[in-house]
């Protein structure tokens, strides 16, 4: 599979689902004619379904579904004060009735993508288990921690969250005067890029398509979710995953969501399985794409027939 | 059935591998216990009490190497002195006091809901967080089956069931079999029989033994100067390393071995006729070489026949062959080896979706991955698993390169709060692929013999397709990303659940 490409961010949407408040869920569909579960993926904040480009060759087995989370990639703006990880879940409800009515569903949230499966499972825990038959957690986190410094120590880790957080401000505040600050596309934000969502030895070419991603969506966009992301607590949530087989997947150098995220999840979600991948970073899909594709086919393939089914087969059997 | 409580670990069996890993487990601070079968510490080396057991690995190299044996004295050791040996090392190193003897592994379980291993004995149920199977890779004895072995008048001894009260003296003998075990007990006994027969299916490549006494002052010297005895040991094993097992592995300068072979047969055998039936029709080392001084001169004695006509049956006292002549017999000794690729204990180990090791090997080829793991068993270690043996050198230094792996897997497990690992399908499939694409020109794979390094699907699982010290690289620090992991719920800590 060729590289993803930096200079290439823009795609056509197969379909575009209207969201509970008018707002357009930019959807890829890939390996539409195949039979069985749908996996249907989710990103993560700033980026765009565009991460997941080495997961999309996983359609010539399985149908898959793609999503752009609103104002992200080629979704439509909504309204500021809809920014929100709950209504992502919602978006993510209406992409699965949308595009995947009378199928199984598979979902695969990474980071943000993975607190909007946990935003859905609080809205709708019915779904587990009934339509929603797998789970994989990539890189993402059930609550917040504010001890979380980026890997770093010492006066270091103090002065990056303190300008951290003063850009993020200045996201929500003045996102005009944000957006020039960002110089997007330059040697230190690919450098910031490449620090935050990289474990060891990334390519050039993935740090450069990552920055990218990122600096395509929109400075007051990031300000808006971080603020959600800030006050994300969905641990009550996590029970719900225990109804389907559950897979945790993290970078063992995930600087944004540390691997005591990933555990914590794994040892809150009855049978959950947790897959350190070693040298990653917070992007292990873009980083070592075949471990994860490897990951996810299991996990597919691990799902319980359906009581129904197997009553079906048995009597097509006898 | 009698409660025996829970463990961390249990370890099945106290052999080379069981006393390893007890003694690196205790190291780590990991609380264990080991079941035992017999009444005795040393697995095979206490099960072979045949005449002449003999280790055909240098003494130097066929021991711990955290504790060097000074006083070995024989460069090739013999069965006794390797069981005091072991003997000696379980209890200099406390591992005796953790052992449970004459307690026979019937069944283990991999529970799902508790993450634990049930397991069932003969002296009582008990169950663990992890399970090290140790059960050996020599352990159990292959039987052959032949017609009228129930009516058969005379005794049966298998070389591993060896009853040391039974005398052999003057006695009509038949041994079947010509492998390790074989060319050391035909010498022994020979000098005792009245009449030997030895029933030989295939010839085996017999070479010269270079074994002599170590002197007194060796072993001296050896006591005084540990470090010269490690110096001895390093250059045996960088010869074994570097001379033999390329040979073996490209199937190349095996020309070297065979004239050696022939050259030791001319010496030892005049006859010509009995030689040409002595003479092996496939590669050398495709079945394991036997070196020995003593085996061709007993296959010459007068009172040997070297019978290569296939067995019928056993009638009364006596043995039949295909063309159908009858030979009397008071003892049939059967020095037939061990099951390897069809070991049965495997099938008593039941892993996550209630399928046996056993089971998942013969529906597909013996494998795992690091000749350590299985998928879908979590939490289950073996030593000596599949593709851990060697041609060339000692089997213990294979599972002391296992012992820091499983350590490992089990200090993350204790630090982490981890219930279960299981390793990757995906991983694992590609370890197996990696290690069928080396074996493909090697002298077991190629060699023209049937052999127990192969299994039933003709595959070789047994051995280990590279330098031995690239295995002990491999198996250094436990890969964490090549397992899925089940986190204990925090509601219960790690400490609770590890007590």
């Amino acid at each position: 599979m060729s590289w993803p490409d930096a200079g290439n961010l823009r795609w056509t949407p197969t379909v575009r689902v209207p969201a509970d408040d008018g707002t357009e869920i930019a959807v890829e569909i890939l390996g539409d004619a195949h039979p069985g579960p749908t996996i249907v993926f989710t990103h993560g904040w700033t980026f765009s379904s565009r991460s997941w480009h080495y997961q999309r060759m996983l359609a010539e087995r399985y149908r898959l579904v793609l999503m752009d989370h609103r104002d992200h990639g080629e979704s439509g703006r909504g309204p500021r004060e809809h920014r929100t990880v709950d209504q992502v879940g919602r978006d993510l409800l209406a992409v699965i009735r949308a595009t995947c009515t009378g199928r199984d569903v598979v979902l695969v949230g990474h980071s943000m993508g993975g607190m909007t499966i946990l935003a859905l499972a609080a809205e709708h825990p019915e779904l587990f288990g009934d339509q929603v038959r797998a789970v994989a957690m990539v890189d993402t986190s059930a609550a917040r921690d504010y001890d979380d410094a980026f890997g770093l120590r010492g006066p270091l880790a103090k002065a990056f969250t303190k300008n951290w957080a003063t850009e993020l401000a200045l996201m929500v505040a003045d996102p005009a005067r944000a957006e020039q600050r960002r110089r997007s596309g330059s040697r230190v934000s690919v450098a910031v890029s490449r620090f935050l969502n990289f474990g060891t030895k990334p390519d050039r070419r993935l740090t450069r398509f990552t920055e990218a991603m990122s600096a395509a969506t929109p400075a007051e966009v990031v300000g808006d979710f971080w603020l959600t992301l800030d006050a994300h607590d969905k641990r009550d949530a996590l029970a719900t995953l225990g109804n389907v087989p559950t897979l945790v997947i993290v970078g063992d150098r995930d600087r944004l969501t540390p691997v005591a995220h990933a555990r914590a999840i794994a040892a809150a979600v009855p049978g959950a399985k947790l897959l350190e991948v070693r040298g990653a970073g917070h992007v292990p899909m873009l980083e070592q794409p075949e471990v994860v594709n490897a990951a996810l086919r299991e996990l597919v393939e691990s799902i319980p027939a359906r009581t129904a089914d197997v009553a079906r087969r048995q009597r097509v059997r006898s | 059935m009698t409660n025996l409580g829970h463990h961390r670990v249990v370890v099945i069996g106290a052999g080379f591998g069981g006393i390893g890993a007890s003694i690196k487990l205790a190291e780590a601070g990991i609380e264990h216990v080991i079941l035992e079968k017999a009444g005795d510490v040393g697995g095979t080396w206490w099960a072979n009490k045949y005449p002449g057991c003999r280790c055909d690995v240098p003494s130097h190299l066929y021991s711990f190497s955290f504790a060097l044996n000074p006083d070995w004295s024989d460069t090739y050791s013999l069965q006794p002195e390797i069981h005091r040996y072991l003997r000696k090392v379980a209890e200099d190193y406390g591992v005796v006091d953790r052992v449970r003897f004459d307690t026979e592994v019937t069944a283990a379980r991999w529970d799902d809901a508790t993450k634990r291993w049930l397991i069932e004995t003969s002296a009582g149920s008990l169950s663990a967080d992890a399970l090290i199977s140790a059960h050996g890779f020599l352990s159990e004895p292959a039987v052959p089956h032949f017609a009228g072995i129930e009516s058969f008048t005379g005794q049966v001894m298998h070389s591993a069931e060896w009853d040391p009260s039974y005398d052999v003296s003057g006695k009509r003998i038949g041994v079947i079999g010509t492998g390790a075990s074989a060319v050391q007990i035909v010498p022994l006994v020979q000098k005792q029989a009245k009449q030997l027969y030895v029933f030989q299916r295939t010839a085996a490549w017999i070479l010269p033994h270079r074994g002599r006494p170590i002197r007194a002052w060796e072993r001296a010297l050896y006591r005084r100067v540990p470090p010269l005895q490690r110096l001895v040991r390093q250059l045996v094993y960088l010869r074994n390393e570097f001379l033999i097992l390329p040979a073996l592995l490209r199937s190349k300068r095996l020309d070297l071995i065979r004239k050696m072979a022939y050259d030791h047969l001319e010496a030892q055998v005049p006859d010509p006729e009995l030689r040409a039936k002595l003479t092996p029709t496939f590669a050398p080392g495709c079945k394991r070489l036997t070196p020995t001084n003593d085996y061709l001169p007993a296959i010459s004695a007068p009172n040997t026949e070297l019978v290569t006509d296939g067995i019928k049956e056993l009638r009364g006292d006596e043995i039949v062959t295909a063309d159908g002549v009858a030979r009397k017999l008071d003892v049939l000794i059967l020095a037939t080896g061990f099951r390897v690729t069809d070991n049965t204990f495997p099938a008593r180990l039941t892993g996550r979706d209630g399928r046996t090791l056993r089971e998942v090997w013969d529906a597909g080829s013996m494998g795992g991955y690091n000749g350590t793991t299985f998928a879908g068993f979590p939490n289950l270690f073996m030593l000596a698993g599949p593709n851990t043996g060697i041609g060339h050198t000692s089997l213990v230094y294979m599972i002391e390169a296992q012992l820091p792996y499983i350590v490992g897997a089990l200090q993350h497990m204790r630090d982490n709060g981890v219930a279960a690992l299981d390793v990757r399908r995906d991983v694992q499939a590609a370890y197996n692929e990696m290690i069928q694409r080396k074996l493909r020109l090697s002298v077991w794979n190629t060699g023209g013999c049937s052999s127990w390094y192969l299994d039933k699907y003709g595959r070789n699982s047994t051995i280990w397709p590279d330098y031995t010290f690239n295995f002990a690289k491999r198996l250094k620090r436990f890969d964490v990303e090549s397992y899925y992991q089940e986190v204990a719920p925090t509601e219960a800590p790690a400490q609770l659940v590890y007590g």
